[in-house]
């Protein structure tokens, strides 16, 4: 079923728009929660809790890109509960994805500074837009997604340590860029 | 600035390009064909011609066993989220994995010959950091389960003789004996499911899995609702795996 179709049956306040969401994005938003989780009844549970929240959001929200907007809620949710467990070590899905944002924004000297989330996230947006295509989906899939070395490596046909070293590169790109843009200080 | 804040704010990149991640990603590997790519697939399909033409030979392809989805307990199963997933196709078998083990369909018994579980072994993770890949030998005679190494998480690996219907644990792969089969994925281009890939077999049989949707709002959807499809032409036979 078309998204707008799908989308249409929330406003009509049809259960039928639950049913069609887990049937086209079932797959989808459990890959995203478990990318996160490594868990499949904690999994289980937070894509539940997307559908539920998409059955409040919409309406009034009638979103655009239905497989972003629900993906979006999906990673926010499973971040948030990966957060609020993560305190007993129950989870080490994206221990990894952390560390290598970790030494992105550690500077010699830092300097901390107050901006507004929103301003890094334009910023971060607007370096996505000058990236080639292939280290954009690579950097996305990595931080995005969470996805492991090993799937990005197969799915892109390429090797895991030239996966590393572009992601590598995009991190040091970045991190570059955050310092032009007065994010950082060295 | 922390870590944690560049992952947050990873959360609010545009829309277009976590599409552009989900469908390029899943396309990308078809598109970066380079000759020796080309080169190797060649090797694979005369590889593949001539052991189909000596199993022709021999009259061998696969035991008599057969396995019931009652026996399995399987048909009235709820889904969890995740379907099962074609791995391997041919004229003769389907076999596919979820999360519970492999499924092997046969079309010609038009009933499951083969299951390996995955649960007594602890590999039911099919996605995420840890996650069991499951790929088939482009004869479809092996399938090999293994988990992804990690910190604290050993790799484990397991190997599925079709033929034997046996599953067990393997210390290491032999190379030698296996050709990873690489399907044909046409979704993009010839999508006969919504729930699925569709992969293109020879004779432009195209085949993928689907659910049977009912009626009723209420309805939750169990195993025995699973079918493969088969389309040749405007020829299109379900396969219902789990009844």
């Amino acid at each position: 079923m078309e998204d707008n179709h799908i989308i249409e049956l929330y406003f009509q306040r049809s259960e039928d728009a639950l049913k069609e969401t887990q049937m086209k994005y079932g797959n989808y938003l459990y890959s995203i929660a478990h990318n996160i989780l490594c868990n499949h009844e904690d999994t289980e549970e937070c894509v539940n809790d997307v559908y539920q929240k998409a059955w409040e959001s919409i309406p009034p929200q009638r979103p655009t890109r239905f497989r972003a907007f629900l993906g979006k809620m999906t990673r926010n949710i499973a971040l948030n509960r990966y957060k609020y467990n993560s305190a007993d070590k129950r989870y080490q899905g994206i221990t990894q994805q952390f560390d290598e944002m970790d030494n992105l924004v550690a500077t010699d000297n830092q300097v901390e500074c107050t901006f507004d989330a929103n301003e890094l996230a334009a910023a971060v947006n607007a370096f996505l837009g000058r990236m080639s295509k292939r280290n954009r989906i690579l950097f996305v899939r990595r931080y995005w997604y969470m996805d492991s070395i090993k799937d990005i490596a197969g799915h892109m046909g390429m090797t895991e340590n030239n996966v590393k070293v572009s992601l590598k590169r995009s991190r040091d790109k970045l991190k570059k860029f955050l310092l032009e843009e007065g994010f950082l200080y060295e | 600035m922390s870590e944690e804040l560049l992952i947050d704010v990873m959360g609010q990149i545009d829309d277009k390009y976590i599409d552009e991640a989900e469908t390029g990603y899943h396309s990308t590997h078809k598109m970066g064909y380079t000759p020796a790519v080309i080169a190797a697939c060649l090797v694979l399909i005369v590889g593949g011609m001539f052991l189909y033409q000596k199993m022709g030979e021999t009259g061998i392809r696969r035991n008599e066993l057969s396995v019931s989805a009652a026996e399995l307990g399987m048909e009235e199963y709820l889904f969890g989220i995740t379907l099962p997933q074609i791995v391997y196709a041919d004229s003769e078998i389907a076999i596919l994995y979820d999360s519970r083990g492999i499924y092997v369909y046969s079309f010609l018994e038009e009933e499951l010959v083969g299951f390996a579980d995955f649960r007594p072994v602890d590999m039911t993770c099919i996605n995420g950091e840890y996650a069991t890949m499951v790929v088939a030998s482009n004869d479809g005679r092996y399938v090999r389960a293994y988990s992804m190494p990690a910190i604290d998480h050993p790799q484990r690996s397991f190997l599925y003789d079709v033929a034997k219907n046996e599953f067990a644990q393997v210390t290491a792969y032999d190379d030698a004996e296996f050709e990873q089969y690489v399907p044909d994925d046409v979704t993009s281009e010839e999508s006969i499911t919504n729930y699925s890939r569709t992969f293109r077999l020879e004779d432009n049989i195209l085949i993928g899995v689907a659910l049977q949707v009912k009626e009723d709002p209420d309805y939750l959807y169990r195993y025995k609702d699973l079918h493969i499809i088969r389309q040749k032409d405007n020829d299109v036979k379900k396969y219902y795996i789990f009844e």
